[in-house]
């Protein structure tokens, strides 16, 4: 368990730092948040390592890295950590293709909650290709499961 | 769902459900998010956790310090000399330059004393590099090595050998932040070049361009105009280049002409900015407006 842990806070820091570089194509930040990512392969791969306190918390520690406002990343973990719960039993079931969609949906959840957030305290949209960070993301998580430790088991 | 939340537990399925423990979180992350706002104590938490991060800062500059090292170590010495010689090239010409600049300063101000005009603001430059830019597709900054180490403050403009970057939004112990002219919240007081005229622009957030608001539609401003600080606020130095004007659109049925400019300062291809340091402080002119206004 202990082993399991170190290897989760690892994987969670080298994700700290990989956020802080851009994926920059046509003017577009196409860097999707690693950190999300290492915390969403994490909940599928072991449910048990992680909690909705621990997405809470990790969420918080964003906050303050890179955040805007105090606990938006917080709020957005923890709704992911809700929607991955709900999604978990399906994403078990499907081929790895369906299981992209899941995991796309739910990087796009994550990203209009964000957006919900900073409208409703500085009115400010983000250009389309925003969106775009999402499928980013599941291009990151398709190379990823060409290795066998990123497999998710059925 | 109810056999999913069993595999969540650890030992067997005990205390509060998970949609009860979401809505307790999503409570506390929107009280914290509510006090943020109003207090902005983000800013002084960031000021300890700056400290901790600057570890990770030279990991990400790990790549690109081994790079330039090798390959200023195996650069051949030809390649050197000429470099050399087109700087030593440049530097006289730029000195010549100066040697002008500073007579016309003098005649300047000799004539500025006669007509009894206030002396401008007089400024130093200080480069910095850049060492990250912030992740955050809602917020355009940039983050810069040195903060109050080397005595900079909030409010000081940065820019670059083209035109004018941003503004100093931010200082740590020894990084400070840079909000750049496209940010939504940042608006810089400009002149045409062409004709003088003077306005504002303000940060579009997205497409890297800002804008000038508030223009009546029968407005001179043309396509490629160059737009320069006027200098009026005394935050900026006067005659730094911010923009182009790209395109305008003047539409009768909107009340405002709607004007689209390019930056002239290459905001994100750069690894050195310069810091604008004020040497002669200009006494506040805003504030008796103010108490003009309350009167």
């Amino acid at each position: 368990m202990i082993r399991k842990n170190k290897s989760l806070i690892l994987s969670l820091v080298i994700a700290a730092i990989l956020n802080l570089i851009h994926i920059n194509i046509f003017n577009a930040d196409l860097t999707p948040d690693f950190i999300l990512l290492t915390l969403i392969f994490w909940f599928f791969k072991n449910p048990n390592a992680v909690s909705i306190s621990l997405f809470w918390f990790v969420g918080l520690v964003t906050d303050i890295l890179i955040g805007d406002l105090l606990g938006q990343y917080a709020l957005t973990y923890a709704s992911c950590y809700f929607i991955a719960q709900y999604f978990i039993n399906k994403i078990m079931l499907n081929n790895k293709y369906q299981q992209l969609l899941y995991i796309f949906f739910i990087f796009l959840s994550a990203q209009i909650i964000m957006l919900i957030i900073n409208v409703m305290h500085d009115l400010h949209y983000p250009e389309l290709s925003y969106y775009l960070q999402s499928i980013t993301a599941v291009l990151i998580w398709y190379a990823f499961t060409k290795f066998k430790f990123f497999k998710l088991d059925h | 769902m109810i056999k999913s939340h069993q595999r969540s537990s650890k030992l067997f399925n005990k205390g509060p459900s998970l949609l009860s423990k979401l809505l307790l979180l999503t409570l506390i992350s929107i009280v914290l998010m509510g006090i943020d706002f109003r207090f902005h104590y983000l800013k002084e938490i960031r000021q300890f956790t700056n400290v901790f991060s600057k570890p990770f800062h030279s990991v990400l500059n790990l790549p690109t310090d081994i790079y330039n090292f090798t390959t200023q170590y195996f650069s051949n010495q030809s390649r050197l000399i000429q470099e050399n010689e087109t700087l030593r090239l440049d530097m006289d010409r730029l000195k010549a330059d100066l040697q002008r600049l500073d007579f016309l300063d003098q005649e300047n101000n000799q004539l500025k004393n006669l007509l009894e005009v206030k002396n401008t603001l007089k400024f130093k430059t200080e480069a910095v590099n850049i060492i990250y830019s912030r992740f955050d597709p809602f917020n355009q900054k940039i983050i810069i090595d040195g903060g109050q180490n080397r005595e900079f403050q909030a409010g000081q403009p940065v820019i670059d050998a083209l035109g004018l970057v941003g503004q100093i939004s931010n200082v740590f112990p020894e990084t400070s932040e840079v909000t750049l002219i496209i940010d939504k919240k940042m608006s810089v007081p400009i002149q045409v070049q062409r004709n003088g005229l003077r306005a504002i622009t303000n940060g579009n957030g997205q497409n890297e361009t800002i804008s000038l608001s508030y223009l009546p539609n029968s407005v001179d401003v043309m396509k490629g105009d160059i737009l320069k600080t006027s200098g009026i606020d005394t935050i900026y130095p006067e005659g730094i280049a911010v923009a182009e004007v790209l395109e305008i659109n003047n539409n009768p049925k909107l009340p405002f002409a709607k004007i689209i400019c390019k930056p002239i300062s290459a905001i994100r291809n750069h690894s050195h900015v310069l810091v604008v340091t004020p040497i002669n402080k200009i006494p506040n002119v805003v504030a008796p407006i103010k108490n003009d206004q309350k009167k």
